[in-house]
């Protein structure tokens, strides 16, 4: 493999789509080529830092209040959206 | 439990839809970098998805379908940056290979702990400055963390695609966190 093909596998390496053979021989090219390496580590880091910074977030409560209003109403009374009235008087009732 | 009141297209769509709604906040947000926009685009999506719950054809992947329509919301709302002309995709691929060295060496490359005095409304900051296409595969792979086949199959488009707008969308979002990283003082240059 050459730097051509290497660097076309860099962002499948990030990702762990690399197998077998292929796997070994962008390991061994990467292991021995400076600037190639520098492009897998670059693309990798990036990859991780946005995973570390923004993890998944729950749906907020309010939102899934919101969509089982919508749900009970939305289909057949042809309300648009809810308005933040009706999703504070679903607060209250009780489950 | 017992399901009383609720109509079976109800049931269907709480079990089969409702169940993605983390996916579509999780996208929605980091598209608009706006929690109240988010939650506008959720609801509005879920609303269409039950309006038009006979359209979906059972046992195709549901949350495509789901994020096609919240893609046809986001693009209604946003249709300004929606009208930039959706040419990318050539250029994208011609010069995919040939410029991955050139913009490393353009921006140094990014090491682990480069951009750690970063604040996360920073980074939030810059993937919402992505160009849309880029932001998208980059939300769907880095953060909700789909397959390759999965975001093909939202977008509809080629796994070469998705793989070429991941690489250009790091590359972009490496040189946006160096630049924010170098004007506050952070990051020592290179
Ligand atoms: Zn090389």
């Amino acid at each position: 493999m050459n730097c051509q093909e290497c660097v076309e596998r860099i962002t499948p390496a990030v990702d762990h789509y690399l197998r077998g053979s292929e796997k070994v021989w962008f390991e061994h090219h990467t292991l021995h080529c400076p600037p190639c390496r520098q492009a897998f580590e670059s693309e990798r880091v990036i990859k991780q830092f946005i995973q570390q910074r923004l993890p998944m977030v729950a749906l907020p409560e309010s939102l899934a209040r919101a969509l089982s209003a919508l749900l009970r109403e939305g289909g057949y009374l042809g309300v648009s959206r809810v308005s933040p009235y009706q999703v504070v008087q679903y607060q209250a009732i009780p489950h | 439990m017992k399901t009383a009141g609720k109509t079976p297209k109800q049931t269907e769509f709480e079990t089969e839809a409702l169940p993605h709604a983390d996916l579509l906040y999780n996208y929605a947000l980091r598209m608009t970098n706006n929690a109240a926009d988010a939650d506008d685009l959720v609801q509005e999506t879920f609303l269409k998805a039950f309006r038009f719950w006979d359209k979906y054809e059972k046992g195709t992947n549901i949350r495509a379908w789901l994020f096609r329509i919240m893609k046809n919301s986001y693009i209604n709302r946003y249709r300004r940056e929606a009208k930039e002309p959706d040419t990318v995709d050539y250029d994208e691929i011609q010069n995919f290979y040939t410029s991955i060295r050139d913009e490393t060496a353009d921006s140094g490359g990014a090491q682990e702990g480069s951009f750690d005095a970063l604040l996360d409304d920073d980074v939030a900051t810059a993937i919402a400055g992505l160009p849309e296409d880029f932001r998208t595969v980059v939300i769907l792979c880095d953060i909700e963390g789909l397959t390759y086949e999965e975001i093909a199959e939202f977008l509809d488009c080629p796994l070469g695609t998705v793989r070429s707008r991941l690489h250009r969308g790091r590359s972009l979002l490496k040189v946006k966190l160096t630049r924010y990283a170098k004007d506050r003082g952070y990051a020592i240059e290179g």
